[in-house]
């Protein structure tokens, strides 16, 4: 640490920033419960939760989004205000989120003078701005090109912008709202070394994550939240995952998946140099070649938008393949409507499940046989058969614990892991022989996506073939007997998951082509 | 079984009880006199009624008092002479309440009548309708009248309502005539109250009537905004006078305030609805009042023989309705001067409302060069009929759309809205829309449904069919329907090429450039026969005059037209015509670059009067009424109808500043063309 | 006997048409181009045009001055934009929906108070043109060629051409541009950095539409010196089609209404020149051109990423 007050971005240190018995009542839910949270300068403190915790509330609070009901926040001890925003960029607290804020079509400068006065109001002074930029950028060591527009830019190089932001902004104090979310690995490395450095230089850092790797490789203290109370602030070095898994979900969670060594059976998909066109004409997959075995999981890793979608929905029938063949169990199915390819064994679990995997305002019994309405025992002639569908989907609630107030209720008015519960117990109940799910444990918290996990590898061992597309390595690791990667709607190798080291798929997930193995 | 009985002791106990509380008078009313004895009277109203014995009950709502000596008061001295002539207060009892400003009050005055069992219960004021109209059909048995107002409520299904009206322009016209001939200072004052109703109607005609009389009389008018607002009528009265006016007049009861200043003053006072003259003998020179006698005698006579309503009823100078009374110390020769006017209303030489309107000749004209082509007249009687019109553009754009409208609309003005229903769909630019249009309106059974462009023609054959005894008619084209195998579709042609050949000599006598330019829509049409012509009549005076000839593609681009007049200007052009809605634009340009234009379709004057030298006006009058008597003759479609200089269905409008030997010419080329001796041929373009 | 009809003539007739003809569409698709940048859309231009024409003529009608005339137009232009804020985004209501809505209302009040008001055509005197008169014999105007092209427009439309270097320049180098499009293109980023979406969003529209309301009253009291019903015949809509055309930059629009109106004047003089073009051809040609610019792909990609979309805090 320096011994000056002062940041190197020339503004004064926060030495201490504390909040104190934060509570904010939300209409029938308590979000925060006399939360009592603080920060010093110098220190990255991790904050971790499942999802509706109360983290993001806490968070807003601080940065100014809403207002607390109960409690107090002391900077350097004094008591202060934060009403928006505004107020609290002017106390030295930046935010950065987990979707980037920045304008897409506007250079580097522009979006960092954006909202601000400029000296020769109301004309922009970019110059002035751009100097500063470069200033900032040389001593936090964060290359950006002020007068790069954000559209041309990598999105590692977008994190940085987002942080020149805020430091611009003066921030102090910053708080960083799962940053690594859509990095590749060596990308998160970089931003750590960043996030280090600004820590060394007196910055004060809060650090939302999911990531249990992340928050052991970066943090100086890890606060827990369950429920919106806090239920206990740790030191880094002095806890373990599983100590912190346990405080999140209030009981042990298994992070080793007992996962059978199975042989794997007859191909059941497989995919011959398939290419696919998006509606502008460019190609968003190409050439792709793989199969999936009955008893035989297949992981698909990539960073988001790098084909992931196409490839579930061009074999859905979702999406028109421009060439190549998809087969399912001998025969060709590529142009085959969807509804074909649910009759014939396929199931799909989609990546928006409010948009496509369930229809929002329908009850839960009829999002249930949303395929299969107008067969037995569904249905008898063209009326649907009430007591039959309240039958199946009593059994799948109870079979798959999904939690709902009856079977009535909107499927809106569900919780994200409930939701996705759902739209399993609704596939694997039509008894598949393949499946696709897609990121099916986004977004959904620790307990829901343990028993996801499970779910997927009892089908596998009962033979079904699935191709599991997922943005959490973990997940992917953990889960799948081989691992495809994809990268600009290339295969980029699939490999032996258990033969495979994070790095390397890191580096194939960045682009780099590794040969896939025999067979 | 029981249930039954039951319902039916309970409606027997239910008829019972409302014979009772009807008394008297309903135990014979709702009993319907022979169809026979129902058409013997109505034509001759002043005769007393056949029926008699039971008390005839008349309730009356009045917006102001009976001693208003205007609106309220004339009704009431014409129900007095009714009742005295059907036997005093025993065979017909008058009750009233006065003052009902508030409509609300109004309503429930109107229910507690009806509820009471008068038999005609009349609500004196435009302001009343709506209520009426929602009170009326809860009480078959009452007959209600209301006015001035034409609507009796029949497209609502309101059987019920009498409605009746004062055509009090016309004696609003000969009292200007009267007033002018008063006049000494050139300046005459109108007090109105709000500018509608019959006081808009009366203080209409009575500018008109000024004017026609001394066109440079000067003719200054002030609404107060109220009908009860002496003190202000007053105050108008003496800025009237201030200003130099030397005859005032003023309508609804405020002019009370104005008379009593005009005779402090000095000043004459013409009044109108009463008999103001006791107010002030020496001063209230005239009135024209209104008697209510003939109408209201006629009403009750209906509702005797059963008929409760659906009558419209309009005050006329002919119909005795307006009587027009002069004080015996008026200047004689200015009353010769003003009975001589009416006379000619009565007659039907004169048309009031055609004046008003700018359409006839506001005073007698010197000698006409005769053309030979029709003057237009009014059939004696035509069979009452109801026309709705789709039209492409509006009815104020001086041009396709509003030449129909005016016409139609100078119809009923002539013939009554009795005889003449008609409506209309204005911006029907959409086919689609436009053919949704002419179905709802066929399906309320007009009888012709006019289809006013050349686009609705398939539309038209496709639905034509569909309604056996509706008349369509559509244009401009010459095809009704014969391939189609449809029989009630009429076609009509203007045959513009003939107004467009003597617009053309004009032109070409006007033209010292040797170009002329034309501002047309789209090559089709009665815009192509309007171009066709215009270049035959120029080349045919001037041979070797040049036309140039710009389409904008569009009817409605006004902005394009002036380009495009611009653009002729430019190249040379010293005469500009053109046709369709979009031309205004053009004549904009033309008065900025002193370019005079040559108008079609429309009369389009106003925009630029010193610009716009001759106009081919459609007067679709002919045309209408052609169809109208082929359906009297049974024939309901089949024919194509062409509007020519002939036949009166176009006519050629001269303005003053166009040089004598020009219009010379023009009338020789009108001449030429009815009598065949001129042949158009269009030139290849 | 006849007049010669120099090429100069022509070229001067088309030019000085063109600039004539692109006033309306400029201050239209100007005031446009800022709604879209903060990403709203509003398709009721034309409804605007009419009032702005309506109340601009009626002001003129009655006080003989043109200058209050072009002020009743904008203060009614104002009005229709804080209505068509109010609905779509204080409310929310779809953008296209209440902009159809805001062209209908203004299309029929504007005729009804014609009706009323007026009742039939009338001229009054507007702007006239400028000579530039520089000493007692010499103007601009005398210039060969440039002169009658460039030196002979009312001061409304001189003021719809500078219109378009003033809106490039707030647009790209003032902060109020910078948060104009960022609301148009991000609004929860600009949201998250103090800037107030909302006000921006309504300051724009009232912006667009007061200059919607200055584009009908060039109609009526510049161009055209009249008023009449539906007088604009979807000038708007065209000026709206003029912003895509002109990828929402301000010397895109010019250059698309430049080349609308210098196309439309070229039909014109085609039809005058007896060129053999068919005049159905010759009137297709503007029309055509703007469809072929706007199916172009590269267009749609600078469109501002929020437009038409609503914006509420913690929406995301």
């Amino acid at each position: 640490m320096t011994n000056s007050n002062l940041l190197p971005s020339g503004l004064p240190r926060i030495e201490s920033l504390e909040m104190r018995n934060i509570t904010k009542r939300f209409p029938g839910v308590l979000a925060n419960d006399h939360i009592n949270f603080d920060v010093k300068a110098g220190e990255i403190h991790a904050l971790l939760g499942e999802n509706g915790a109360g983290k993001s509330t806490l968070m807003k609070i601080l940065y100014g989004l809403y207002q607390p009901n109960e409690g107090e926040i002391l900077l350097n001890g004094q008591p202060i205000e934060i009403q928006s925003p505004t107020d609290a960029i002017r106390h030295g607290i930046g935010m950065i989120h987990q979707h980037f804020m920045l304008v897409e079509t506007l250079t580097v400068a522009e979006n960092v003078a954006l909202g601000l006065k400029s000296p020769r109001e109301p004309v922009m002074d970019l110059n002035a701005v751009s100097a500063r930029i470069v200033d900032l950028a040389d001593k936090y060591g964060l290359q950006v090109d002020p007068k790069a527009v954000i559209n041309d830019l990598a999105v590692g190089q977008r994190q940085r912008v987002e942080i020149v932001k805020a430091l611009y902004r003066g921030a102090a104090l910053l708080i960083l709202d799962e940053p690594t979310a859509v990095l590749t690995p060596q990308e998160v490395e970089d931003l750590f070394v960043i996030f280090r450095q600004m820590a060394k230089e007196g910055h004060a850092l809060i650090f939302i994550s999911h990531k249990m790797d992340e928050i052991f490789a970066l943090t100086d203290r890890v606060t827990v939240l369950r429920d919106g109370k806090v239920i206990g602030t740790v030191q880094t070095a002095e806890t373990s995952k599983r100590e912190l898994a346990r405080m999140m979900v209030g009981r042990e969670v298994i992070f080793e998946r007992d996962k059978k060594p199975l042989p794997p059976g007859e191909v059941r998909l497989k995919l011959e140099n398939v290419n696919v066109r998006n509606e502008a004409g460019f190609p968003i997959l190409k050439d792709i070649n793989f199969e999936v075995r009955s008893n035989e999981i297949l992981g698909v890793a990539g960073v988001s938008g790098n084909g992931q979608r196409a490839l579930a929905e061009a074999i859905a029938g979702l999406q028109p393949v421009s060439s190549g063949k998809v087969i399912m169990d001998g025969e060709d199915v590529t142009h085959l409507p969807p509804a074909e390819m649910y009759k014939i064994g396929f199931s799909y679990i989609p990546e928006e499940r409010m948009h496509d995997g369930v229809i929002k305002d329908f009850s839960i019994s009829d999002n249930m046989i949303l395929q299969d309405h107008d067969r037995p025992p569904f249905s008898r002639g063209i009326f649907l058969n009430f007591k039959a569908i309240e039958q199946h989907s009593r059994n799948l609630v109870r079979a798959f614990r999904i939690k709902t107030p009856g079977l009535k209720t909107p499927v809106k008015n569900l919780s994200g892991g409930n939701i996705q519960k759902l739209i399993l117990a609704r596939e694997l109940a039509r008894h598949p022989r393949v499946l696709i799910a897609a990121q099916p444990t986004r977004g959904v918290d620790i307990g829901a996506t343990e028993y996801i996990h499970a779910r997927l590898l009892e089908q596998r061992e009962n033979g079904l073939a699935t191709l599991l597309i997922s943005e959490d390595l973990d997940e992917v690791t953990s889960l799948s007997d081989r691992i495809m990667v994809l990268y600009g709607g290339e295969i980029m190798g699939i490999v032996d998951a258990d033969a495979v080291s994070i790095e390397d798929l890191g580096l194939m997930m960045a682009g780099e082509r590794r040969m896939a193995p025999a067979g | 079984m029981k249930k039954r009985y039951l319902l039916l002791s309970l409606l027997l106990i239910v008829a019972l009880t409302l014979v009772a509380c009807g008394g008297n008078a309903a135990t014979k009313a709702p009993k319907p006199e022979p169809t026979k004895s129902s058409e013997a009277h109505p034509t001759k109203a002043s005769e007393p009624p056949v029926a008699s014995g039971e008390k005839f009950r008349v309730a009356v709502v009045l917006p102001s008092t009976i001693t208003d000596m205007a609106w309220s008061q004339a009704l009431i001295d014409s129900l007095k002479r009714i009742q005295e002539k059907m036997g005093g207060e025993d065979k017909m009892e008058i009750a009233y309440t006065e003052n009902m400003w508030n409509v609300t009050d109004a309503a429930s005055a109107i229910r507690d009548y009806a509820d009471g069992g008068y038999n005609l219960v009349i609500a004196h004021g435009t302001q009343y309708g709506a209520s009426l109209f929602e009170i009326a059909p809860d009480f078959p048995d009452t007959s209600f009248a209301w006015g001035t107002a034409t609507d009796t409520g029949k497209d609502k299904g309101v059987e019920n309502v009498f409605a009746y009206e004062a055509r009090a322009e016309q004696g609003g016209f000969v009292l200007g005539v009267l007033a002018s001939a008063l006049d000494k200072t050139g300046v005459l004052g109108v007090v109105g109250p709000v500018e509608a109703g019959d006081a808009k109607l009366y203080i209409d005609g009575f500018a008109a009537g000024a004017k026609y009389d001394k066109p440079d009389v000067k003719v200054n008018i002030s609404y107060t905004g109220s009908f009860g607002d002496t003190a202000l009528a007053a105050e108008a009265a003496n800025t009237h006078i201030s200003a130099g006016a030397d005859v005032l007049t003023g309508s609804a009861q405020q002019v009370v305030g104005a008379i009593g200043v005009a005779k402090e003053k000095g000043v004459l006072w013409i009044g109108t609805q009463s008999d103001q003259s006791s107010l002030a003998p020496d001063t209230v020179v005239a009135s024209q009042i209104y008697v209510w006698d003939g109408p209201f005698q006629d009403m009750i006579n209906k509702h005797m023989s059963g008929v409760m309503g659906g009558e419209t009823y309009a005050l006329t100078l002919e119909n005795g309705g307006l009587v027009l009374k002069y004080a015996d110390w008026a200047d004689k020769d200015a009353v010769a001067k003003a009975e001589q006017v009416k006379q000619m209303i009565v007659d039907g030489d004169l048309n009031v409302m055609d004046v008003i309107e700018g359409k006839a000749a506001p005073a007698m004209s010197g000698d006409e060069v005769s053309t030979g082509a029709t003057r237009f007249e009014y059939p004696a009687e035509i069979k009452p009929v109801r026309i709705v019109m789709v039209l492409p553009s509006t009815i104020t754009d001086l041009s396709w759309s509003q030449s129909l409208y005016d016409s139609v609309k100078d119809l009923q003005d002539h013939y009554g809205k009795d005889v003449i229903d008609f409506a209309y769909t204005e911006n029907m630019w959409n086919v689609t829309d436009a053919a949704a249009a002419l179905r709802d309106y066929a399906d309320s059974g007009y009888d012709i449904v006019i289809a006013h462009g050349a686009q609705y023609g398939d539309t038209l054959f496709e639905l034509a069919p569909d309604y056996p005894d509706t008349s369509f008619a559509w244009g401009t084209t010459t095809n009704f329907g014969a391939d189609e195998g449809v029989t009630n579709v009429f076609a009509y042609e203007p045959r513009a090429d003939q107004g467009g050949y003597v617009l053309g000599v004009i032109a070409a006598k006007l033209t010292k450039s040797g170009v002329v330019g034309v501002v047309g829509p789209i090559d089709a049409g009665d815009a192509k026969l309007h171009v066709d012509g215009f270049v035959a009549g120029v080349h045919a005076t001037k041979p070797d005059a040049k036309v140039n000839i710009s389409f904008t593609g569009n009817f409605g681009d006004t902005s394009l037209a002036a380009e495009a007049a611009n653009t002729q200007i430019s190249a040379g052009a010293d005469v500009l015509t053109g046709s369709a809605q979009q031309v205004v634009g053009a004549i904009g340009v033309a008065k900025d670059k002193g370019v005079p234009w040559l108008g079609i379709q429309g009369d389009q004057s106003s925009v630029a009067p010193d610009t716009v030298v001759a106009t081919d006006l459609y007067d679709w009058r002919p045309t209408i009424l052609a169809m109208i008597q082929a359906r009297s003759g049974g024939v309901l479609g089949g024919k194509v109808l062409q509007l020519t200089l002939a036949n009166g269905g176009q006519r050629m409008i001269y303005s003053d500043k166009l040089p004598a030997d020009v219009v010379e010419a023009a009338k020789a080329a009108e001449k030429g063309i009815i009598d065949g001796s001129i042949e158009i041929k269009a030139e290849p373009r | 006997m006849t007049q010669e009809l120099t090429f100069a003539v022509i070229i001067i007739g088309i030019l000085h048409s063109g600039i004539r003809l692109a006033t309306p569409y400029l201050y239209a698709g100007l005031g446009e181009m800022f709604d879209q940048r903060a990403g709203v859309l509003n398709l009721g231009v034309d409804g605007i045009m009419l009032m702005g024409a309506f109340f601009g003529f009626y002001a003129v009608y009655q006080t003989g001055n043109a200058w209050l005339g072009v002020a009743a137009a904008v203060l009614v232009g104002i009005v229709m934009g804080l209505l068509m804020a109010v609905v779509s985004i204080s409310f929310q209501a779809e953008q296209g929906i209440s902009g159809i809505g805001l062209y209908m209302f203004g299309l029929g009040l504007s005729s009804l108070l014609f009706k009323t008001m007026l009742g039939t055509v009338e001229g009054v005197q507007g702007f006239s043109e400028l000579k530039f008169q520089i000493t007692q014999n010499f103007s601009l105007y005398d210039i060969p060629i440039i002169g009658p092209i460039f030196f002979n427009h009312s001061v409304l439309t001189y003021g719809a051409f500078l219109l378009v270097p003033i809106s490039a320049y707030v647009l790209n180098k003032t902060t109020w541009g910078l948060k104009i499009k960022a609301a148009g293109q991000n609004p929860e980023a600009a949201d998250s950095l103090g800037v107030n979406v909302t006000t921006v969003r309504y300051m724009t529209v009232i912006l667009g539409a007061a200059l919607a309301g200055l584009a009908g009253a060039s109609l009526s009291i510049s161009l055209l010196n009249i008023f009449q019903e539906n007088m604009t015949n979807g000038m708007g809509f065209i000026a709206v089609a003029l912003v895509y055309f002109g990828s929402w930059r301000p010397y895109g629009v010019l250059a698309g209404a430049l080349l609308f109106s210098t196309v439309n004047a070229l039909q014109l003089w085609a039809q005058v020149l007896n060129l053999p073009i068919p005049s159905d051809v010759a009137v297709m040609l503007p029309y055509l051109l703007t469809i072929i610019a706007l199916a172009m792909p590269f267009r749609r990609a600078a469109q501002p990423a929020a437009l038409t979309r609503p914006f509420t805090r913690g929406d995301n």
